[in-house]
């Protein structure tokens, strides 16, 4: 199947889903004679027709958008991407910054060009640097973290 | 005569010329920095305000509002970033110039556009703001959801790879723009029980998933992991040629009035106008194969425009006490601590003040040029830093920027999921920009749509009975029509 046709049918399910949601949404008391559940109909119902042309239309086969080493690094920034939250949450910014700027720079480092340990002294002094400008000078305080909070009661 | 003496021994004095500096200077950073916004900058130093006289706060806080809409445009051409809003049109041409070597020329654009746009807009503004304000007051709903409406509808013009995806991109942005509390009546719309939900998606994790991580994971991803090569040794002036600017000069005024009419309508924004005056400028241009690849045209639209928005945005906030976009919605509570009363009396019981206002906005964008013009020698450096070196530290003030709007670790995990649908919307070649738009405008059109369709007895037909709302839903129409009609250029080319 030509990749467009495929990705009409996976655009037209998900708005019919997101129409059939849409009919679920209740208006309140001070609802206008319009209800708060037409714009999301009308945006999914476009999403819907829209779907069904890239269905319809002729397209041509198209080169793939990655190559396999592509999607292994994309799958390897995206691990990191996704634990980095989960850390901030439990372990608080400097521990998950560290983390995320460790990772991210050894992963963009295609070459190899920094050693372990310029790696992490950059990502320590971005972490600590970046929570004391944030803290200090913005006046904006990032996550502790639960587990942080736990230890030092 | 006695305004303009008065306005101008307020500014030039070496304390009050020390604060537009450092105001600028601030504005510009935080502009430029993905994860951070001129409007953050405001916040943060309003506090400080509260101790300075109101005619020298203003002059503060304009300052940094310049600052930081003109200085959004640097990483959008440097990095492929907007820092700001207001830069995601300039981006679809400055990036690829700077693809091609020419960071310095994207760079020039930006600050002459930027200075145009601004400077003119502040004397527009001082001088038309009570005639412009009484014009602007009498739109009703129907001509705002018109406007609305042509915005997005241009922005998926442009989308020359695919049209047709840049209608379900838009589609995908309502829908995005409509989680949370709906406009009118409060009613809760797809947050699935999530409460952190019911206010929306916040705008700095769409921004940051969106724009920052979906697009370090593609570059990642297609290992383009060195940035753009940029001859900086002798930059001499602009890094354009007199006839490239006198070229242009049409397209800058064009530009220039596109952004200042957006600016005159409340609620608008820098954003939109950036992007109508681009889809004129490609209409109008006699070469417009060279859009998307670096067109200086697209950047001076772009940069006038949304420079010119600023000034007009004044209007309506000084004679009305209507924000004109976000930042003037806070600069206007800046005014109301200081026991000013925004509106039409301001005009008559504080002119002093209020042309203080107007005055350092005219001041500030040329402050703002000077520095970005000796900045231009600096600026370019940023790409000597290593990928590996400047992403992480980008990443980590996206996933900051979103964090702190709200102060909420839920933004941070939103990041990271709409990163990972911008990635599929990516592979399936989807145009991400009309997303966006349609996003920022959604709760607006919206909020236009029913309103238009409750405030008259003829309901839905007002919006085809009213002219200037029948002409703009004309021109909507048409150009997703003829955008429609029209083969794609190039269909395999993911466009932003």
């Amino acid at each position: 199947m030509k990749r467009d046709r495929l990705i009409g049918i996976i655009v037209t399910i998900i708005g019919l889903l997101i129409f059939f949601l849409s009919t679920q949404i209740q208006g309140n008391q001070y609802s206008t004679v319009i209800g708060p559940d037409l714009f999301p109909k009308m945006a999914s119902g476009g999403m819907t027709l829209c779907g069904i042309g890239l269905i319809l239309r002729k397209s041509k086969e198209e080169e793939s958008f990655l190559t396999i080493e592509g999607w292994i690094r994309i799958i390897k920034i995206l691990v990191v991407l996704i634990i980095y939250p989960f850390l901030l949450v439990y372990f608080g910014f400097i521990i998950s910054g560290i983390f995320l700027v460790f990772f991210s720079s050894t992963l963009f480092d295609i070459k190899k060009s920094a050693s372990i340990l310029k790696r992490l002294i950059f990502a320590v002094s971005t972490s600590v640097i970046t929570f004391a400008f944030f803290s200090y000078v913005l006046d904006i305080i990032l996550p502790n973290g639960k587990v942080i909070k736990l230890l030092l009661g | 005569m006695e305004l303009l003496i008065f306005v101008l021994q307020t500014i030039f004095t070496p304390y009050v010329l020390g604060l537009a500096f450092i105001g600028v200077t601030i504005g510009i950073i935080f502009g430029c920095v993905p994860g951070l916004a001129g409007a953050l900058a405001i916040i943060l130093l309003l506090p400080f305000t509260f101790m300075l006289e109101p005619h020298i706060s203003i002059v503060l806080l304009m300052s940094i509002y310049v600052g930081g809409i003109s200085g959004g445009f640097i990483s959008a051409a440097l990095i492929g970033i907007p820092g700001a809003p207001a830069a995601i049109a300039t981006t679809i041409e400055a990036w690829p110039l700077t693809k091609k070597g020419g960071a310095v020329k994207a760079l020039g654009v930006g600050v002459i556009a930027s200075f145009i746009g601004t400077f003119f807009s502040g004397i527009v503004a001082l001088f038309l703001s009570p005639f412009i304000a009484k014009y602007a007051v009498k739109l009703g709903p129907w001509e705002f959801f018109g406007l609305c409406l042509v915005a997005v509808s241009l922005v998926i013009s442009l989308s020359k790879a695919d049209v047709l995806k840049g209608i379900i991109a838009a589609c995908l942005g309502f829908l995005i723009g409509g989680i949370g509390f709906a406009p009118i009546g409060g009613t809760l719309r797809f947050t699935f029980g999530i409460t952190q939900l019911n206010t929306g998606l916040s705008l700095g994790s769409t921004m940051m998933g969106f724009y920052v991580m979906r697009q370090i994971m593609v570059d990642f991803g297609k290992g383009s992991v060195e940035l753009p090569e940029v001859a900086d040794q002798n930059i001499r002036g602009f890094g354009i040629t007199l006839k490239e600017f006198t070229d242009n000069i049409w397209n800058i005024i064009r530009s220039f009035f596109i952004g200042l009419s957006v600016g005159f309508l409340p609620g608008m924004g820098s954003g939109i106008s950036a992007f109508v005056a681009y889809a004129k400028a490609k209409d109008a241009s006699k070469h417009p194969e060279e859009y998307g690849k670096g067109s200086i045209e697209g950047i001076f639209a772009t940069e006038t425009s949304n420079n010119a928005t600023i000034g007009g945005a004044m209007v309506p906030m000084a004679a009305l006490g209507i924000p004109g976009d976000t930042t003037t919605a806070i600069l206007l509570g800046a005014l109301v601590i200081q026991g000013l009363e925004p509106g039409p009396l301001l005009l008559v019981n504080n002119p002093r003040f209020a042309y203080v206002m107007f005055g350092s906005l005219i001041f500030a964008s040329l402050l703002t040029f000077f520095i970005q013009f000796f900045g231009m020698r600096f600026f370019p450096k940023l790409l000597k830093i290593k990928f590996m070196y400047l992403f992480p530290v980008i990443m980590v003030f996206s996933f900051n920027g979103a964090y702190s709007e709200g102060l909420s670790t839920f933004n941070v995990f939103m990041v990271v999921v709409l990163g990972i649908i911008g990635l599929a919307l990516s592979v399936g070649k989807f145009p991400i920009t009309p997303l966006i738009l349609a996003y920022i405008l959604s709760p607006m059109l919206e909020t236009y749509l029913r309103r238009g369709i409750s405030f008259s007895e003829a309901g839905a037909l007002t919006f085809f009975t009213r002219p200037i709302s029948l002409a703009l839903i004309v021109i909507a129409v048409f150009s997703i029509v003829r955008g429609l009609l029209k083969k794609p250029n190039n269909p395999s080319k993911t466009v932003t």
